[in-house]
């Protein structure tokens, strides 16, 4: 047994020894903040090796469904089984979330007290306990394999916005997650900067790991997903392969939105 | 323990928790005593205040200088030394002084160092940015200042000048030391004469001064609906 | 007038230096105690915890709301009535006076450190905690290894605004007897009648530990933009601190 298997054993969410066929499995979830239901019945199985980007009207809870999945917002009703696990979550701070799910926010959320490469070994040698020389070594991998490996010692804030949100895709994969979800990744950035996080974000898909995307980025969701999953005031509206989605929409409110999004 | 309310809890014991031996001796006390020195102080503290804090975001030395000075010196020094200041020092000079002035005067000043550092950082949260935007309007200086910078600043200044006035208001209390019949005094008197039941009585000041404190904070919040806000101050 | 600040050669110099160390000890031993609950309770508000929530609520209210110097005198004549009675006696044989003072000033103003604290946190971007948390860390973790760095930046500064205020408030200890500055100035006032030469020399006591406090704040300001290298932290909005102020 590996170091990293026994931080799992010893989190609240851990993997099951026998790998169930699908990395995420959604039944009849609902949330609610207040009065308003942001999620009104979700079903959706993701599985492993899927990429699948979810996109649709802002206020439409592709965000929330995104954070419903590890464990930062609590379902009202239903139920989210992460690799055969349920995920049990309060929605309160005190929570301990899957280490294995990979986040990647629109706002970076790198920690600007600390240098990149702290950064990147922080959650590994406190969650996962890897050996610090060790940690480091794979940092500096990862950063390499984002093309910023020369930024190591520098601090968020001296980094450009896609170099910012390169460094947080590395420091989920330091983890070694199973899936990564990514919360508008490309959002936050000037349009130059956007193909460099793309880039990274091809690569990744190329090798197999399973990502779930809430992304405005119709071009790359079209070239890279599995799946589009569309949705639209808390409900999933239609999913189909990207090719089918975009040339042949079924749903009236699916063709409204790609025609929008088109005619940016 | 409900014998220990009954006791504390009597007529007798309220009248005087509230006005003092105002109606028997004609002296004026309790909380009736304690609502004059402190709202007196809040009134002249705010006045005193509102002219050093100005001073204090002037750029001109004159001004900032003197400002600084008072605001550094009278922050640093614990508010019953300069209630004993303002007792003892005026009679070195041969002037009469009351207790009740001393302690007004005493909680003014000190009370107005804090309110002049609040009134500055008020002065310097209105951004730059809308001073630009006032200008481009083809506001004058003085209009600019008194429509855009002042109602801003006072605006961004009502929470910590709230919570500035119940401190304020809690100050008071250090009337009894020189011995005012403030309302603590006369808790404490109340304390030492029924002995046995310390618990209820303090807790039955502590409370008078909860509710009046809470009072004023509540009152000070609807000025922090800009509605009602600009409703009184803000006529255009 | 005539003022002789030679007479304070000798027992009333003694009375004010003895005094001093009473001071000192008071502020230490408060400042410690209301460290600890203002975390404690800063960081208990902060998390919105339902079932503790009320209670803190009370705390800080009842604190803001009520004078100290009246605290100061239930603690002191009601502490053998509320306190178990083993913390009753160690406090008598630890000196009464001095343990209901330092209790009473602990519990004022560790309310305005957990106030503190809590601005603090709520400084420090929602995200940041986020983030921390889809790493897998716990939630102490992330408190000491991502939200409290960042928070103690913005926090400084009220924390030493509340620091020079407990040590102002360590003269009300005067009027439950423990023998502090102020309180042996009433004593040379009284007995020898060198009222002023007295109160100057303390007035200047205390606005040197008020600097020092001050001072020391800034050095820990200082070390903490050296090593932390915080150099974005988010600054408080405008209107969260006015004149270093913390806002209810």
């Amino acid at each position: 047994m590996t170091a990293s298997n026994l931080a799992t054993a010893a989190s609240p969410v851990s993997l099951a020894s026998k790998r169930p066929a699908a990395a995420i499995k959604m039944r009849g979830v609902v949330k609610r903040f207040g009065a308003l239901e942001v999620l009104r019945g979700i079903d959706l199985t993701i599985e492993r090796g899927e990429v699948v980007v979810l996109c649709g009207p802002s206020g439409s809870g592709k965000s929330t469904l995104l954070r419903c999945i590890n464990g930062l917002e609590a379902i009202a009703l239903g139920e989210v089984i992460v690799e055969g696990e349920h995920v049990r979550s309060k929605g309160s701070k005190l929570d301990t979330l899957n280490p294995r799910i990979g986040m990647v926010f629109q706002a970076f959320n790198l920690f600007p007290h600390l240098t990149i490469l702290q950064n990147l070994i922080l959650a590994p040698t406190m969650v996962l306990k890897v050996p610090r020389a060790e940690a480091i070594e794979r940092a500096r991998a990862l950063l390499a394999r984002v093309g910023i490996e020369q930024k190591a010692d520098a601090f968020p804030d001296m980094l450009s916005g896609g170099q910012q949100q390169r460094a947080a895709i590395a420091r989920a994969l330091a983890m070694n997650p199973e899936l990564m979800l990514f919360d508008e990744p490309t959002s936050a950035l000037d349009p130059e900067m956007i193909h460099e996080v793309l880039d990274v974000m091809r690569d990744l898909a190329h090798e197999g790991m399973t990502m779930v995307i809430v992304t405005h980025e119709m071009g790359f969701a079209r070239e890279v997903a599995s799946r589009v999953v569309f949705m639209d005031e808390g409900l999933i509206v239609e999913q189909a392969k990207p090719d089918a989605f975009f040339s042949k929409p079924r749903e009236e409110r699916t063709k409204q939105f790609i025609g929008k999004i088109l005619a940016r | 323990m409900m014998d220990n309310w009954a006791r504390v809890w009597t007529p007798a014991n309220w009248e005087r928790l509230l006005v003092g031996d105002l109606f028997n001796r004609g002296e004026i006390g309790g909380l009736a005593l304690t609502l004059c020195i402190g709202l007196l102080a809040i009134a002249g503290s705010t006045v005193i205040g509102a002219v050093v804090g100005i001073m204090r975001a002037s750029d001109r030395k004159a001004l900032n200088l003197p400002a600084t000075l008072y605001v550094q010196s009278f922050r640093n020094v614990p508010l019953l030394i300069l209630v004993f200041w303002a007792y003892f020092l005026p009679p070195v000079f041969g002037i009469q002084t009351s207790k009740f002035l001393s302690v007004l005067v005493a909680l003014t000043l000190f009370t107005g160092a804090y309110i002049a550092e609040i009134v500055q950082g008020g002065i310097r949260s209105v951004a730059a940015a809308n001073l630009e935007a006032a200008r481009v309007l083809g506001l004058t200086p003085r209009q600019i200042q008194f429509w855009v910078v002042l109602p801003q600043a006072f605006f961004n200044m009502l929470p910590a000048l709230a919570g500035r006035y119940v401190v304020s208001m809690k100050n008071t209390s250090l009337a009894f030391l020189i011995g005012l019949m403030d309302l603590t005094e006369i808790g404490k008197q109340i304390g030492a004469r029924l002995m046995t039941s310390p618990v209820e009585v303090y807790l039955t000041i502590l409370l008078i001064y909860f509710v009046v404190n809470r009072g004023l904070v509540m009152c000070l919040r609807l000025l922090e609906n800009r509605q009602s806000f600009n409703r009184l101050f803000l006529r255009i | 007038m005539n003022t002789d600040f030679s007479i304070l050669w000798g027992d009333p110099g003694t009375l004010i230096l003895s005094g001093l160390v009473v001071t000192v000890k008071l502020a230490l031993c408060a400042f410690a105690l209301a460290i600890i609950i203002g975390v404690v309770m800063g960081t208990l508000r902060w998390i919105g915890w339902r079932a503790v929530e009320p209670f803190c609520w009370v705390y800080i209210e009842f604190c803001r709301n009520t004078p100290p110097v009246v605290q100061l005198l239930f603690w002191y004549f009601s502490a053998s009535f509320v306190l178990p009675m083993p913390v009753f006696m160690f406090l008598r044989d630890f000196g009464y006076e001095f343990g209901a003072a330092v209790i009473a000033l602990a519990f004022y103003h560790g309310a305005f450190y957990a106030e503190v604290v809590r601005a603090g946190l709520n400084a420090v971007p929602k995200g940041q905690f986020e983030a921390a948390r889809a790493l897998g860390l716990g939630f102490l973790q992330s408190l000491r290894r991502v939200a409290f760095p960042q928070a103690i930046r913005v926090l400084v500064p009220p924390l030493v605004n509340e620091t020079t205020a407990l040590i102002k408030n360590t003269s009300l200890a005067m009027a439950i007897g423990v023998a502090e500055m102020t309180f042996q100035y009433r004593a040379i006032d009284n007995f020898m009648f060198r009222g002023i030469e007295a109160l100057t020399v303390i007035t200047v006591l205390y606005v040197i530990l008020c600097l020092i406090a001050a001072w020391l704040g800034r050095l820990m300001n200082g070390y903490l933009s050296k090593h932390l290298h915080a150099r974005n932290a988010t600054a408080i909005a405008d209107r969260q601190i006015v004149g270093g102020e913390i806002i209810r």
